[in-house]
């Protein structure tokens, strides 16, 4: 049995016109060992899903509304937050997007990744002093006696991003989240930070989720994609298979739509997806992407199309893939 | 040189330096050298791309080519005219000639001026057109970069993030200007929005013969859009030429391990690089010599002591006493 399972996720939110959801029908797996990359744009729902998973969704203006979060096999929705607490940071962890605003700037690094033994109960002292001095030797920080007692500024965009892993692996959990985790980060640094995923991933067998925009990271950190836009899943499959043989035109525009090195014949212009994301509010019975996709029929319109399997693997939820 | 030679902007051994504050007044005055005596130019209709590392010095060499920095050292020749210190009047026609886009359009527009405001207003601030004669040409431009005319009436709220940018765009070019800077002026954007403004930029680049400089760390945005490109490291530039030689036969260091880092768009083609190690130093406290030789793999004792000088074949700078 895989390790995450997540059935039929609908998480919505309160807005002015009353609930609406942020992502509906939402599944998926990972297994243990495996990378499994979630791709979207901003109001896609990769987020949602990630805090979904966590039961970080402030219940003042939202809550999940149905389907089932199951991990090693129990229900998530509707655990008690003793019971919830317990997990998350021990057995599942995640790793944010912006590591400076995910930390305490008046704590040490030391502190705050000591805290994560303290809120399980392990408490401080030296024993915690060693725990953390091994987790910053295990994300390769250099000089983590010295890292130990600063303060997040005054630490660089990559080390941060390193304790802020550090943190998360306190416990050694089965399942890492990582949303957009090198985002802010300059190329030369974000390789070093997913190259350490990588490398925890295959030590650990860390079960990890990838969420990101960028096609090649991707194409060369996951086992499997889910590609989500509108707060659903349209296609979905063995990253190798999806990248060279998209099915769903959203898939098919984006990968067309991204600038690739080396790539560029003169006098050639990028392919465009016309139109903009649509937003929560917008009502659409339809299939999301209908408004902007070059296929349309008077059915997708319509009829939201579920995910069906197109190829070993890999499946679309797209009516025109469904005709051709 | 002059304008006759094709060349709209020559900058020659520019340097920004800043005084780091001190602790108390008896301590030595150091500086932060952000721009350290660094040439580049410009052809008439030519996009350059500067590439480099957050805290390379790229935007502070925008801000001193706008001349919304004095620059501390060197010199800035626009269109044949000396700009370097110009003041006033002759500071106002310079800035009619070079307008700037900037990263991100949910910050940079008034959110209390229409559309069609914000278009005129450097119209309003810089041009001796009648108030009906700026709004039809404020129109124009907004018709121009792809919105409605009923679009130009609206709240920059009431835009998705690629409209904005069009408002942006169009606000840039207001004034006819012949070089437009722009920092990053896709990176806040949607995946799927970005191929849009690009291909409007080069769009607008042959119908008004401007020339670009692009500021980007997205190695294969600058690949898609300029002719040249100019690679920073703390300061100087360590590779300059056409986009075609430098991707293709990097022979600095540090431009093979950029485009190294880069994530490769095809699955096959899965590479683990050697990454480089560490971080960008502290520019308070440059390494003696060549700046990269701490992270550098080809490094000497030479690199250690001695910064190398440039040289030139072929159209292609390059700054290192090992290139390829």
């Amino acid at each position: 049995m895989a390790l995450l399972s997540v059935d039929n996720l609908a998480t919505e939110f309160n807005t002015q016109a009353g609930p609406r959801r942020a992502i509906d029908g939402v599944s998926f797996s990972v297994e243990r060992g495996e990378v499994l990359g979630i791709v979207g744009e901003s109001g896609s729902g990769k987020s949602v899903t990630a805090l979904s998973i966590m039961g970080l969704i402030d219940p003042q203006v939202g809550r999940v509304a149905g389907g089932s979060i199951t991990f090693d096999g129990r229900d998530l929705v509707g655990l008690p937050l003793a019971e919830l607490q317990a997990l998350r940071g021990k057995r599942i962890s995640m790793v944010f997007q912006e590591p400076l605003s995910a930390l305490n700037p008046c704590f040490t690094i030391g502190d705050q990744i000591g805290e994560v033994f303290v809120a399980h109960g392990d408490g401080a002292g030296a024993a915690t002093r060693a725990r953390v001095l091994d987790l910053l030797k295990l994300v390769h920080i250099p000089d983590p006696e010295g890292i130990l007692r600063r303060y997040p500024h005054e630490i660089s965009g990559g080390m941060r991003q390193r304790a802020m892993i550090a943190m998360a692996l306190a416990y050694t959990p089965d399942l890492l989240i990582a949303d957009e985790p090198t985002t802010a980060l300059d190329v030369t640094i974000q390789a070093q930070v997913l190259n350490l995923i990588d490398r925890l991933r295959r030590e650990l067998k860390l079960a990890v989720i990838l969420i990101t925009h960028d096609i090649g990271i991707v194409a060369q950190y996951t086992d499997r994609v889910a590609v989500m836009y509108g707060g659903r899943i349209v296609e979905t499959g063995p990253a190798e298979a999806l990248l060279s043989a998209p099915r769903h035109p959203y898939t098919i525009g984006l990968l067309a739509s991204v600038p690739r090195l080396g790539a560029r014949r003169p006098g050639e212009r990028l392919q465009e997806i016309p139109g903009t994301v649509p937003s929560i509010t917008e009502i659409l019975p339809g299939c999301r992407f209908a408004p902007r996709c070059a296929h349309r029929m008077s059915r997708c319109v319509e009829q939201a199309p579920a995910l069906a399997e197109r190829a070993p693997g890999q499946a679309a939820a797209c009516w025109w893939t469904e005709a051709a | 040189m002059s304008a006759q030679d094709g060349l709209l902007l020559e900058v020659s051994d520019l340097t920004m330096r800043y005084a780091v504050r001190r602790r108390s007044p008896f301590e030595a005055r150091r500086y932060v050298h952000a721009v350290n005596g660094i040439d580049i130019h410009l052809r008439h209709g030519e996009t350059l791309g500067i590439v480099g590392e957050s805290g390379c010095g790229k935007t502070t060499l925008a801000r001193c080519i706008l001349r919304l920095l004095e620059p501390t050292g060197g010199r800035i020749v626009l269109n044949g005219r000396d700009i370097t210190h110009a003041k006033g009047g002759d500071l106002r026609a310079a800035r009619r000639d070079m307008q700037f886009v900037f990263q991100d359009p949910y910050a940079s527009l008034d959110p209390r001026l229409r559309a069609v405001e914000l278009v005129r207003e450097p119209l309003d601030a810089l041009s001796t057109l009648t108030r009906a004669e700026a709004n039809e040409r404020a129109m124009g431009l907004v018709e121009k970069v792809g919105l409605t005319r009923a679009q130009a009436q609206r709240y920059p709220h009431q835009f998705s993030g690629g409209q904005r940018q069009r408002i942006g765009i169009a606000r840039a070019l207001a004034l006819n200007p012949k070089l437009v800077l722009a920092d990053e002026p896709v990176s806040a954007l949607d995946v799927s929005i970005r191929a849009q403004i690009l291909n409007l930029m080069a769009a607008l680049r042959e119908e008004l013969g401007l020339s670009y400089i692009v500021i980007s760390h997205d190695l294969a945005i600058i690949d898609y859009v300029c002719d040249r490109v100019a690679i920073i490291y703390l300061g100087r530039i360590v590779e300059q030429g056409k986009v075609t030689d430098v991707f293709s036969r990097p022979r600095h260091p540090y431009t093979q391990a950029l485009l190294a880092a880069v994530p490769h768009h095809d699955p096959r083609q899965r590479r683990r690089t050697a990454e480089i190690v560490g971080d960008l130093p502290n520019p308070t406290a440059p390494p003696p010599g060549c700046a990269f030789h701490p992270r550098c793999p080809k490094a000497t004792d030479l690199c250690k002591r001695l910064a190398p000088q440039t040289t030139t074949t072929d159209g292609h700078d390059i700054a290192c006493h090992h290139p390829d």
